[in-house]
Formats: C-alpha cells, sequence, structure tokens
C-alpha cells in the first residue's frame, strides 16, 4: 500500500533528514497539517518535523482522521470503517518515513483524534517508536483488545495531556488511557490542564519540553 | 475560461448568501433581507462552525475551485460582507486553485 498522506516539513538543525530524530506531527478533527506545524519554532531543533495531514477532506483546511458521533456519558463513538482506512494509511506512512529516513528515534505528537491515531501506532508499531505525546486523545478500546504482549510498550515514553473541562473526550478517559498505557509498560508523565479539548500553547511548551528531555536522555546520532 | 470571467462580486454575494441560506442561515429570511453588515455566527445567521464549512464547499463546487487550506484555516471573518470578500480574494488567485478533483 502506498501512503496517499499530505505533509509538511521542517529540517533538523543538522540539515541532514535521514538518521535525525524525527517527529511526526498528527492533527486533530477539523484541523489541517499546519495546525500543529505552524508552531514548529517550539520544537526542539535537532528534531526532523513532519505533520501529515488525515485523509478524509471535510472542506478547504479541514480534515479528519473519522467520523464520529457525540454521546453524553461514554464519550465519542466512532465510525469504524473511516478509523480503520486511516489507520492503514498512517501505518504505510510511517513505514515508507522510517525506511526513507531511518530516524535515531521516532515521537509522535497528537492531538485530539490524532492523538487516538497516535496512540493507535503505538500499539501497531511499538518498535518504531521511541515515544508519543497525546493530548486530549484516547486509546481505543478496540486497539487494547488486539495487544496481545503484556509490556508492548516497555521502553516507551509517553506524555499525556488532557483537559480537565474536556466536553469531547472526557477526563475519565484520559485517565484510563494513562492507566493503560502504564500498564503496557510504558513511563508516561501524565498532566491536566484547565482547559476543555483544545491545544494551547502551555500544553505545547510542556510538550515540547518533555521532547527535549527525551532527546537528551537518550543520546541520539 | 477562468472564474472571474464568469462571477463578478455582484454574483459572488448571491451565490454566498444563497449558500448561507442552504445551510441554514437567516432561520427563513429572504436573501434580500440578509446584508453585509449582518453576523454569520449565532448573534446573527446562526451558522455553526461546521455549516461554515459546508458553505465553502458549497461554494468550491459552484465556483471550480479549491480554497487553500492555509487560507482559510488562518482566515477571520465574522460578516456577510467579510465571507464575500474573503472568498472573492481567494477567487481571484491569492489562495485557492482551479481544480477538477479532491485535493486530499
Amino acid at each position: 500500500m502506498t501512503s496517499v498522506l499530505l505533509t509538511q516539513e521542517r529540517a533538523p538543525e543538522s540539515g541532514a533528514d535521514r538518521g535525525a530524530p524525527l517527529l511526526l506531527l498528527l492533527h486533530g478533527w477539523g484541523m489541517y497539517r499546519g495546525h500543529l506545524f505552524d508552531l514548529t519554532t517550539s520544537y526542539d531543533p535537532r528534531f526532523a518535523v513532519v505533520a501529515a495531514q488525515a485523509p478524509v477532506r471535510m472542506g478547504p483546511g479541514a480534515y479528519r482522521w473519522f467520523d464520529f458521533t457525540r454521546t453524553l456519558d461514554a464519550g465519542p463513538i466512532i465510525n469504524d470503517q473511516e478509523e480503520e482506512s486511516s489507520l492503514a494509511k498512517l501505518l504505510s506512512f510511517i513505514d515508507n518515513l522510517v525506511e526513507a529516513r531511518d530516524p535515531s528515534q521516532l515521537y509522535l505528537l497528537g492531538h485530539s483524534q490524532g492523538a487516538t491515531m497516535a496512540l493507535s501506532v503505538a500499539l501497531q508499531r511499538p518498535a518504531r517508536l521511541a515515544g508519543c505525546a497525546n493530548v486530549n486523545g484516547r486509546l481505543l478500546g478496540k486497539r487494547v483488545a488486539e495487544a496481545e504482549a503484556p509490556n508492548l510498550l516497555e521502553g516507551m515514553s509517553f506524555y499525556c495531556g488532557h483537559g480537565l473541562h474536556n466536553p469531547i473526550v472526557p477526563l475519565a478517559l484520559g485517565h484510563r488511557t494513562r492507566d493503560l498505557v502504564a500498564e503496557l509498560g510504558a513511563s508516561v508523565t501524565y498532566r491536566e490542564y484547565d482547559i476543555g479539548h483544545e491545544i494551547t500553547p502551555a500544553v505545547l511548551s510542556d510538550v515540547s519540553t518533555w521532547l527535549t528531555a527525551e532527546l537528551d536522555r537518550v543520546p541520539h546520532g | 475560461m477562468s472564474y472571474r470571467s464568469v462571477v463578478d462580486t455582484h454574483e459572488m454575494r448571491h451565490l454566498v448568501i444563497q449558500a448561507l441560506i442552504e445551510h441554514g442561515g437567516g432561520g427563513g429570511e429572504p436573501a434580500e433581507r440578509i446584508t453585509d453588515e449582518m453576523f454569520i455566527g449565532a448573534s446573527g445567521l446562526g451558522i455553526s462552525s461546521l455549516a461554515l464549512l459546508q458553505v465553502l464547499v458549497r461554494l468550491e463546487e459552484q465556483l471550480g475551485f479549491t480554497f487553500e487550506d492555509a487560507a482559510v484555516a488562518n482566515a477571520s471573518f465574522a460578516t456577510v460582507g467579510e465571507l464575500v470578500g474573503f472568498v472573492s480574494k481567494l477567487a481571484r488567485g491569492s489562495g485557492g486553485s482551479h481544480t477538477s478533483e479532491g485535493s486530499a
């Protein structure tokens, strides 16, 4: 399967994409690849940065990984077909990206359903990733059910940030995601914010600091 | 044939207002009563952000034109007149492209 995701990219300060640590950005529902990418000055310059665009076009400047229906108490109910199709495309995209660039480390940063996609990738391609930053996303139950190895995420680092007043992905799902990731063996940094479902400069600043600390902790190259 | 040769500002305004009405704007008000000064959102025509997206898609279909993602994502328009101006500006060639297929 070939990758069909559009991207926007920033080279690392070293100038060489190949072998550099790689940060892959996954935007949320109704956004586009530029949403997180436009903030690239926030990200450690050692990273090569790639922003992938979700494959389902809703309109100009607005794309999604999958459709969903809101519920009052159980969180969003997702369109399984779209989710599975988008995940297959994203996995193919990441496989191709890693083959082409051979990054020293690969980190994902996702917001909202981009974070949910990042968490699914972590379960499907644990050997590919060094870590994952999840902002206002959640692990999907069906993806957790597929995770057979008890320590599937061992050796990986996660940053999980969640809004205290999140009306889309309730805080309880943020807690559940944090706990599941930890139970699967990952090292988890969890923080709550006095926000809703959005991603704010304060959150991005914390994520950026965490990513820099990750690079410092595990020297690359 | 470029878009500009077939749609002038007056026609563009008509297309925008028709698209707004089609997507629930104005609560049944006739097009003649919709002015440039009216707000698009909850304090005016009552168009939600999702409905506004559908309005833009409708305009793309009618104009054979695809708005650039960044131009729309970074835009700010509160009133009907601002939306007409925004669409007209992009369609003149500074934020979109003529296409016959989707960009995603």
